[in-house]
């Protein structure tokens, strides 16, 4: 093979473009080259960040997990003691199991009731901005100002939902000061700062639904909790696939609302993984291993629980 | 034909008119943001350098323990009033007008994350250069070698008169391997508060000073809308303070006195019950965790609580304006179940120097100052606490804290000094709640206690 001749439009009538086997391959690589490298360029700010502030950091962590001290005393090794120390813990396992049980009543919780608004405010046809915006308050409140709101609907006297009580006829619940009602108090603290942002979320999911389908359900005689069950849930299954994994992976992290309003009590009830990670690393002397070792065990918990979900939800 | 390679120049003409084509109304994007790129780039590398021309010449590093002229302090405490920030504008001024050179610059932090925030502080390249530490923390910080070694300071023969004004069990308290970490500056007193009126009302003319008639005197105190008793009980809320007591009455503590072992078990198990039964048996007290710290002194301004366990510093508030529309006074915990021990439980104050400080001579300058009488009476008196001295006592305008500083401070007995004490507390605590509710006995709360802090001793 001899020269190769190219056409190039651009060039038009301007002439034709000849190059040699070699020289085509040395302007291929050239381009692939070029075309390579601009995006890892466009790459590069994302991948600082990225190593910088979650490959180093974590891989730190892992290094931590092997010592004790280090952030106010010298680093001694100490080999496995931190990770035997983590399964022998009472209170750890005490963390984890609040921690799961807090997940499982917030995130049922919250995605019924945010599909619930979600389906009413597509239905409606006056407003809706204004409540989509009401719903999203709480979302927008900080962590702390929520906790304080929440004071005083919990509150022994004169908490809202105590006062509602006592006029039904009820005692009055003593919300965060039991131990078997503060977290499921949490939880309703948790459900109603995260309403709002589930709620839009599954709003614009809906909205982008095919109206056909739901027309040709209707007229095939499909109720309302038909169309729902058939056409609904299916339809937005990757939005609920996203919702349930991204969920679950920020439940598993709570922390705030427990240190503003339990610190952990009454009783340990209210002591999650994050939050004795926190009184380990900051709180008490020497433990800044044993809490890199715990931060550890939250993260495989959340990849574990999280490719459960990715499998069990791909399946379906 | 064409070569197909076009010039630089022309390559760059041909982006100039590309980034915005304005005959389709639209932007070139690659462009733009490879423009936009390097115009950040080129402000951000602008700016380091127009920086690094304009920055000063880095200070001189200072020999410690140097005279330092110029120096700023970064004093660093708990908040002990809600005006505290205030307080201590005034008390700023006092000392750089007589420390001309020294800036005074106070911050505080929270008290239910204390050991947080000083951890978090301790670890900056920056710690404040004097720390108001507890006893529960002091010994921690020193064992990491954080707090400055300061006898040689307080033992300056200039000083001695002043030291000695100074009760001699505090110099004990800093006194770790030999060394000297801290002055012992405040006190505070956790007493119990009780209504006169209410107690008039029933009949009831003395504090008693047995368990068996301070429940009689709950249980006849309790009713239409009034509580007889109430203590912290969270750990959130510090209700270990409230609990000392009762268990130092028996002879309990948290460690035994050469901190060798645990001393909870079982000596503090009668205590323990005690305050268990009036809470879930006599139900004298409000549910357990029903009101939090502040709900509780709410509840007794309001004439709903007839015995308050809490903190001295409350009568300042509760003075202030027209005062609580009853009389009230101060007592102490009853004596322990064999009639011999009665204490109050208070904790002490140290003004210490972070050894990280590069400025350790004008920070013990104003350590002093701090100490001295004609500083630390005159605070303690504001915000409600006791001080440490044994030449003076503040000048309260309050009957309640002068009785406090007379007759309970005398009787106090302080928490042991061990690197793990504020952990052994924390952490067992959650024992002591399930005897509060009657999960449990005192006997098994105090047994479930001892193993936690035999863990750590």
């Amino acid at each position: 093979m001899s020269d190769i001749t190219l056409t190039s439009t651009e060039i038009g009538a301007a002439g034709q473009l000849s190059l040699s086997p070699e020289e085509h391959k040395r302007e291929q690589r050239r381009y692939l080259l070029r075309r390579t490298a601009t995006a890892y360029l466009f790459l590069v700010p994302a991948a600082v960040f990225f190593i910088a502030f979650l490959v180093i950091p974590i891989g730190f962590l892992f290094f931590y997990t092997f010592h004790n001290g280090g952030i106010i005393s010298p680093r001694v090794y100490v080999g496995l003691d931190n990770w035997r120390n983590v399964f022998r813990d009472d209170l750890v396992i005490t963390s984890i199991k609040n921690t799961l049980v807090y997940c499982l009543m917030a995130i049922p919780s919250v995605f019924v009731i945010s599909m619930f608004l979600a389906l009413v405010l597509q239905q409606a046809t006056r407003g809706g901005s204004v409540f989509r915006s009401v719903f999203y308050l709480p979302t927008l409140t900080p962590y702390v100002v929520a906790a304080l709101i929440w004071q005083f609907v919990v509150h022994r006297d004169f908490g809202i939902l105590n006062m509602t009580l006592v006029k039904l006829g009820r005692d009055p619940v003593n919300w965060i000061g039991d131990p078997d009602m503060a977290l499921k108090s949490i939880t309703m603290l948790e459900v109603w700062r995260g309403v709002g942002f589930w709620t839009l979320l599954f709003l614009a999911a809906l909205i982008g639904l095919p109206k056909e389908l739901y027309q040709a359900a209707a007229i095939d005689g499909a109720n309302a909790w038909q169309r729902f069950r058939h056409l609904t849930i299916p339809l937005l299954r990757p939005t609920i696939f996203f919702a349930v994994v991204m969920a679950t992976i920020w439940n598993l992290q709570l922390f705030d609302s427990v240190s503003i309003m339990t610190n952990g009590g009454p009783q340990n009830s209210t002591a999650t993984v994050v939050w004795y990670i926190q009184q380990t690393t900051f709180a008490y002397t020497d433990k800044v291993g044993f809490g890199a070792a715990l931060s550890f065990t939250l993260l495989m918990l959340i990849l574990v629980l999280a490719l459960i979900e990715i499998r069990l939800l791909r399946k379906r | 034909m064409t070569d197909k390679r076009l010039s630089p120049f022309d390559r760059a003409k041909l982006r100039r008119e590309a980034v915005i084509d304005y005959s389709r109304h639209s932007i070139n994007r690659r462009e733009f943001m490879f423009k936009m790129t390097a115009a950040g780039v080129g402000v951000a590398a602008a700016t380091r350098i127009g920086d690094a021309i304009a920055a000063p010449a880095p200070a001189m590093g200072v020999k410690r323990w140097a005279k330092q002229a110029d120096a700023t302090i970064r004093f660093v405490k708990g908040v002990h009033a809600a005006n505290d920030a205030e307080i201590w504008d005034g008390m700023k001024a006092e000392f750089e007008a007589a420390h001309p050179g020294i800036t005074l610059q106070p911050e505080f932090y929270d008290w239910a994350t204390m050991p947080e925030q000083l951890t978090a502080g301790y670890a900056s390249d920056d710690p404040w250069d004097v720390v108001y530490n507890t006893d529960q923390v002091l010994a921690r910080w020193v064992s990491e070698g954080l707090i400055a070694d300061i006898t040689a300071l307080a033992n300056d023969a200039a000083w001695a008169g002043e030291r000695e004004a100074i009760a001699p069990f505090t110099w004990d308290v800093v006194n770790i391997g030999g060394a000297e970490f801290g002055v012992g500056v405040l006190g505070a007193v956790f007493n119990i508060w009780y209504n006169l009126d209410l107690f008039e009302a029933a009949g009831i003319s003395e504090f008693p000073t047995t368990r068996a008639d301070f429940r009689e005197a709950a249980i006849a105190l309790t009713g239409d809308g009034v509580y007889g008793f109430e203590l912290r009980d969270s750990a959130a809320n510090s209700a270990f303070w409230d609990w000392f007591p009762w268990i130092h009455n028996d002879h309990a503590d948290i460690l035994s006195d050469d901190l060798s072992t645990q001393n909870v078990s079982p000596n503090g198990a009668a205590g323990t019950q005690f305050l268990g039964d009036l809470q879930s048996v006599d139900k004298v007290t409000p549910e357990v965790g029903a009101y939090d710290w502040d709900g509780a002194a709410a509840l007794f301004a309001a004439g709903r609580i007839a015995i308050l366990h809490d903190e001295s510093w409350r009568t300042t508030a509760w003075d202030a304006g027209d005062g609580l529309p009853f009389e009230y006074d101060v007592a102490m915990a009853p004596f322990g179940e064999d009639g011999t021990k009665q204490t109050a439980m208070g904790n002490f104050g140290y003004a210490t120097i972070s050894e990280g400080s590069e400025n350790k001579e004008a920070a013990w300058e104003f350590v002093k100052w701090f100490a001295s009488a004609d500083v630390i009476n005159p605070y303690a008196a504001t915000i409600g606490l006791q001080t440490v001295r044994v030449d003076s006592v503040p000048e309260y305008n309050n009957q309640h804290l002068e009785k406090i500083q007379a007759e309970l401070v005398p009787m106090v007995q302080p928490p042991q000094i061990h690197v793990n004490w504020a952990e052994m507390v924390r952490t067992m605590w959650p024992e002591v709640e399930k005897a509060y509710r009657g999960e449990q006995s005192g006997e098994e709360a105090m047994a479930n206690a001892a193993e936690i802090i035999n863990g750590l001793v």
